[in-house]
């Protein structure tokens, strides 16, 4: 099977990754931060070890760098955290559902309201965003780059207009960690990424990592390995949103894959998986029936594109592209209001998202099984 | 020199602590200790003034509780009787 799924999370793992979660398994097996015996210190500081690697790539503190199950706990956290009774947010037209769905939950339960900034070309993304900002704005929430779209926001510049008028911004970076520079000091209060994706590490980690200005109410409550005798949840980081064991061989293996991120660099990680997408835009744009959503694919973009063949529906086309030999995700990717914007709210889209693992020679071997089932199914 | 341990908030800190003293020259074990803050946390153990490591935490912002000292340890026991 070629992958090409790595939207929803990148296959394979570096070997190196793999070594840490089976060195975790065997040498790390006590709880971090828990006990004063000689395995649970070393646990610890192999957890402390990672935790500081993660600081490093989003420019953060290490206290501030919260290991999570995923990125949704982490928006969760933030977005619960931040937003109090009848306050408001603003959000993009192109949010996943992990930005959606706490924000509709909370509209039922707390009367919080929000409001979809349409997105176009940046100078006009960031003009709409200003515009929705209103007295009681406690929140804009943007992701990186979009996860069906792969259009990439203008974070800077919509931190500059948070920053001016006081309000947290948060960013949800699980498309873009890894393979766009994204850091605290772009103006961001709160970045959310997946553990799993552009930082090559396993399934069930994630990162919150905040400068700390914004205090976050807990989602969750419980033991933290510190003040044991006091109820309230500790004030302080990141033990406040770590409450009960943590992933520990995920989160130091995630320590791993910011190496191997590092190792090869975000630059040149992009540059490999932008050079895919290009060959595989020009190769399916010169197939009649292919649909593209773009007009171009080029640095406006992160490495995801949205297709679809003919009018088959996008699990169909998944679905033989599988039996194929090739994996994409072919749906709706948690992302209707993407799916609107693109005009494919009907059908749904496949999405074409790379590796640095990812060969010309499988892009290639892609448009061909692309091509056939266009002359297949299309004529 | 006087042993002393410097309760701090959690291992997270302890460990951020041991390594900027590690950075400044300055030796510091983690500990486990259940008499800090809250019952139970993480501290530092160390010969130098606590007024000073707290001072110098304090730069990387890591919050020091009070110092206590750590008791000498007891004198071994004498060998056993000899024979005469």
């Amino acid at each position: 099977m070629i992958y090409f799924d790595n939207a929803a999370t990148t296959y394979p793992k570096p070997p190196s990754v793999i070594a840490a979660m089976s060195r975790a398994l065997v040498k790390y097996g006590a709880n971090p931060g828990r006990a004063g015996h000689a395995m649970s210190l070393e646990t610890a500081e192999a957890v402390y070890d990672a935790r500081e690697k993660c600081a490093d790539l989003f420019g953060a503190q290490v206290e501030n760098t919260v290991f999570m199950p995923n990125c949704t706990f982490a928006l969760n956290t933030a977005i619960k955290g931040v937003l109090t009774e009848n306050s408001h947010a603003v959000i993009s037209d192109i949010e996943h559902n992990a930005v959606l769905r706490p924000l509709y939950a909370l509209s039922k339960s707390s009367g919080i309201s929000y409001t979809q900034a349409v997105t176009g070309d940046d100078d006009s993304t960031v003009r709409e965003f200003e515009r929705c900002i209103n007295r009681r704005t406690k929140a804009v929430i943007c992701t990186l780059a979009g996860n069906v779209t792969g259009r990439i926001m203008p974070v800077k510049r919509i931190a500059e207009i948070c920053r001016r008028n006081g309000i947290c911004f948060i960013v949800d970076a699980a498309q873009g960690a890894g393979v766009l520079p994204i850091k605290l000091s772009d103006g961001i209060n709160i970045i959310c990424a997946a553990g799993h994706k552009g930082l090559y590490g396993p399934m069930g980690t994630g990162l919150l990592v905040t400068d700390g200005k914004y205090r976050l109410k807990t989602l969750i409550e419980g033991g933290t390995g510190s003040l044991s005798k006091e109820l309230a949840q500790p004030d302080f980081l990141p033990d406040r949103f770590e409450s009960g064991t943590i992933n520990t061989a995920g989160a130091i293996s995630l320590g791993a894959g910011v190496d191997f991120v590092n190792s090869k660099g975000i630059g040149t990680i992009r540059a490999h998986e932008n050079a895919l997408c290009r060959r595989f835009f020009d190769g399916v744009s010169k197939l009649p029936t292919v649909k593209l959503y773009s007009s171009d694919f080029d640095e406006r973009y992160a490495p995801v594109i949205p297709f679809n063949i003919g009018d088959l529906p996008a699990e169909k086309t998944s679905q033989l592209l599988s039996d194929a030999g090739f994996a994409l995700r072919g749906g709706f990717h948690c992302a209707f209001p993407a799916h609107k914007k693109i005009g494919t709210a009907d059908t749904g889209a496949v999405r074409f998202s790379p590796s640095v693992f990812n060969t010309m020679q499988e892009v290639n071997a892609l448009v061909r099984a692309v091509g056939r089932i266009s002359a297949r199914y299309c004529v | 020199m006087r042993t002393v341990i410097i309760p701090l908030n959690s291992y997270t800190d302890a460990r951020k602590a041991a390594r900027y003293l590690s950075s400044r020259g300055i030796r510091a074990h983690i500990e486990k200790i259940s008499s800090g803050r809250g019952g139970c946390t993480f501290g530092i153990r160390t010969d130098e003034p606590p007024e000073m490591i707290c001072a110098m935490l304090a730069e990387i912002m890591v919050r020091c509780g009070r110092s206590m000292p750590v008791p000498p340890p007891p004198p071994p026991p004498p060998f056993g009787r000899r024979r005469r």
